[in-house]
């Protein structure tokens, strides 16, 4: 096919994306909609925050210090300041006061064999009474690595013990063979958070997939019902008529999440100010702690924007092969499963590594939920990355080829609801069932 | 110009729908392509337009395959619809956009067949009716509460159709393809079509048209195909067709009953009310000699119309001898 006939193909493409997407923002219900996902995303965060046991955080804390080890603490300050952050902390010397309201005492003493440590405070404040613990806890580290250095350990054996270890198994013969790898010899612990942010991401994507296809479903049938087709047909090609749709329907999605993340994000900006936002569900603290970099950015924007435009394509195929809206359901069935399959799939991941873990994030629809996440994580490289649009772009010229094939016979249909595996029978791609 | 149909074949698994279709526009003017239901009249366009593939046959544009790109086309389908809950406005002028015409020249055309096919209050429901003069601004009526401009879910039928019969004609089209135009429209809503009709045959268009109306397709068309069961039974110049059966109809309308003159002449009475008759014979002679039994009768005669067939009485007369002919 020369490159004039291709531009054939599409030309009007722009007409029918301008217009779809115009036609989708224009809509009163999706004003309302966006307009009170704007108002969740904004609300959420401090909702949930004060619903899981957060409260308005102290601007400025004051630790009354009384040291009995005969240690001097030195780093005590920073430790302090690092785990009530956003707080601001200063330290002074001495016992609590009984008139320092809202002030916390830390009493070391020496024990036996270790530090003792007695937190105390004047205030019934919550937000106070909820930083007693990181207070301990980060005086109690301090305290100890300060008795280390003192019995002459370097700064490695320190960073060494203060590791620790995390348990981990495999079989003996994975073990032992030269290309089997630990689970997290990368010497990342396996945590809640990586989960979470594994499950928040998929989720994301999980989202905007069937946002898409539903979209691009509706459209389709909506101008089938609406007896359009003829009427379109002779001013455009069914490619660009579908291709239009698809960008539209992309595009839209896209908007959404962006005001829904957009507005998340700016509520988190505002509300780090004036709570602890530690308290957030796992999945939603992983994503806001999520600082991805410009290049980062722009793998999943291209790995999200290939998978949607894949599931679009197949969306506008199921769509075009049914005649009527109540139809609409077993038409996004084939898409709302390859989705749920790869939103499962991508639930596996945080515990896998080395091959595996490279081959979940190459196999087209999986990788969407898997590749960004884990070249954000270090753990896959960017060639990784490219082999897998590569091969969602191979998906995506099937479908285009499936679309040209059957795509102005399908919209021209006009019966029972077709199944994908007779679109791919028409399309000659497999052999129909002979009765 | 000229618009070449030849040899177009289609069909559906063993089933065909459209059998060996040919026919050709040499100049302009308006070519009806007619059948009863389910005789391929809409797959046939279908074909022409480069919807459906064709199984055999090709359909030329001076010469050239006939695409969008090759002939401005215009087509008003069988299938018509609207997008329900978006504004007609901003769906006429996508429509336009798609044919190439830019938004001004789109916004001229629309303003312009509002006006001749009577819409203009749902697409321009704040306006004075009046189009003031050239530079002048029109302005909302004061003290009146903004319209909101109408959903085409907000549309009769009939007006529903008068939009989509200018979406056809945006793109002021050389070639205009009508499917069914008229159908399900009133009297009045049916008049003003035919008038745009006639003003885009006087410019001097190329028009098919398919249609149950007989009485409009006598009225434009000056050639003809009738199709019956995916194959055509009549094709050619709609008065040379007429001309081909003679003179063979007669309306009489006596002061009296002259049924029995009538039968003792040869002719055959189709029908009969209140000595008011649809008589059919066999050529003017025999019909001249009705005339003058009954005038020596003394039969007082009110009408006597001998005429040729209508392409109602040809339409149902070939129809039925080739569905005759397949069931033998």
């Amino acid at each position: 096919m020369t490159l004039s006939k291709i531009k054939e193909q599409f030309r009007g493409t722009g007409q029918v994306f301008r217009f779809t997407f115009l036609q989708l923002i224009k809509s009163r219900s999706t004003i309302i909609t966006m307009l009170f996902t704007l108002i969740f995303a904004m609300g959420a965060l401090p909702v949930m925050t004060l619903i899981g046991g957060g409260s308005a955080v102290k601007q400025r804390v004051e630790v009354y210090v009384d040291n009995r080890i005969g240690l001097e603490l030195p780093g005590l300050e920073t430790r302090l300041k690092e785990a009530l952050a956003p707080t601001d902390v200063s330290l002074r010397a001495g016992p609590l006061p009984a008139d320092a309201a809202d002030a916390v005492g830390l009493t070391l003493v020496e024990n036996d064999e270790s530090v003792g440590l007695s937190v105390t405070w004047n205030s019934t404040d919550s937000g106070v009474m909820s930083s007693v613990y990181a207070i301990g806890s980060a005086a109690y580290d301090c305290a100890n690595e300060e008795r280390m250095k003192q019995s002459g350990f370097g700064e490695k054996e320190i960073e060494f013990l203060r590791r620790g270890s995390v348990p981990g198994g495999m079989t003996y013969g994975d073990f032992m063979s030269p290309e089997g790898s630990f689970p997290f010899d990368d010497g990342e612990e396996f945590d809640d958070s990586r989960f979470g942010l594994q499950v928040g991401y998929s989720v994301v994507i999980m989202m905007f997939c069937l946002y898409s296809v539903g979209y691009v479903v509706r459209s389709v049938i909506e101008e089938k019902q609406s007896k359009l087709v003829d009427l379109l047909m002779v001013s455009v090609r069914p490619a660009a008529l579908l291709l239009g749709k698809v960008l539209a329907a992309l595009c839209f999605v896209f908007l959404y999440m962006l005001l829904l993340f957009g507005g998340m994000f700016l509520s988190y900006a505002v509300s780090s100010r004036f709570l602890d936002l530690s308290v957030a569900p796992g999945p939603v603290g992983a994503l806001l702690n999520l600082r991805p970099d410009a290049l980062s950015l722009a793998v999943i924007v291209v790995t999200g924007a290939l998978g949607c435009l894949a599931f679009g394509l197949l969306g506008g195929l199921c769509g075009a092969g049914c005649s009527n809206m109540e139809e609409s359901g077993g038409a996004m069935s084939t898409c709302t499963l390859l989705v749920m399959a790869g939103y499962m799939f991508s639930l596996f991941i945080p515990v896998t590594g080395g091959t595996a873990l490279k081959v979940f994030c190459v196999i087209p629809v999986l990788s969407m939920f898997t590749a960004p996440l884990q070249f954000m994580a270090g753990h896959i490289g960017f060639g990784v990355v490219a082999l897998s649009w590569v091969l969602q772009i191979a998906c995506i010229f099937f479908l285009v080829w499936l679309n040209a094939r059957v795509y102005s016979s399908l919209i021209m249909y006009n019966g029972k609801r077709l199944g994908f595996g007779k679109i791919l029978a028409m399309a000659g791609v497999r052999k129909e069932e002979r009765k | 110009m000229s618009l070449q149909v030849s040899h177009l074949h289609k069909k559906y698994g063993t089933k065909v729908v459209v059998e060996d279709l040919s026919f050709s526009m040499e100049d302009t003017g308006v070519y009806a392509l007619l059948g009863t239901n389910g005789a391929g009249k809409t797959t046939s366009i279908r074909m022409m337009l480069g919807m459906l593939a064709k199984d055999g046959g090709e359909v030329l544009w001076n010469g050239k395959p006939l695409t969008t790109d090759s002939c401005n086309i215009g087509y008003l389908a069988e299938e018509r619809g609207l997008y329900p809950k978006y504004g007609l406005m901003d769906q006429l002028l996508y429509f336009a956009s798609l044919r190439g015409v830019g938004r001004d020249e789109a916004k001229k055309r629309i303003r312009s067949l509002a006006e001749r096919l009577e819409v203009e209050e749902y697409l321009y429901p704040n306006q004075p009716a009046a189009i003031p003069e050239a530079g002048g601004r029109a302005v909302p009526a004061l003290g009146r509460k903004r319209e909101k401009p109408k959903l085409a879910d907000q549309l009769s039928k009939g007006n529903q159709q008068k939009i989509q019969f200018m979406a056809s004609l945006l793109s002021d089209p050389e070639l205009i393809i009508l499917d069914e135009p008229l159908s399900g429209l009133d009297p009045v809503n049916t008049d003003l079509i035919r008038d745009v009709i006639r003003e885009e045959i006087a410019k001097g268009k190329y028009l098919i048209m398919s249609s149950h109306q007989m009485p409009t397709v006598e009225e434009f068309c000056t050639e003809i195909t009738i199709l019956n069961r995916s194959k055509a039974i009549l094709q050619g110049n709609l008065n040379e067709i007429k001309k081909s059966y003679g003179r063979v109809n007669l309306h009489l309308k006596c002061e009296g009953d002259a049924s029995g003159l009538i039968r003792a002449s040869g002719a055959e009475i189709q029908s009969e009310k209140e000595c008011e008759y649809q008589i059919k014979v066999k050529g003017e002679r025999q019909a001249n000699e009705l005339l003058s039994s009954l005038i020596g009768a003394g039969v007082t005669v009110v009408t006597f119309d001998l005429r040729e067939p209508s392409l109602h009485e040809i339409f149902v007369e070939k129809v039925g001898e080739a569905n005759d002919a397949l069931e033998d």
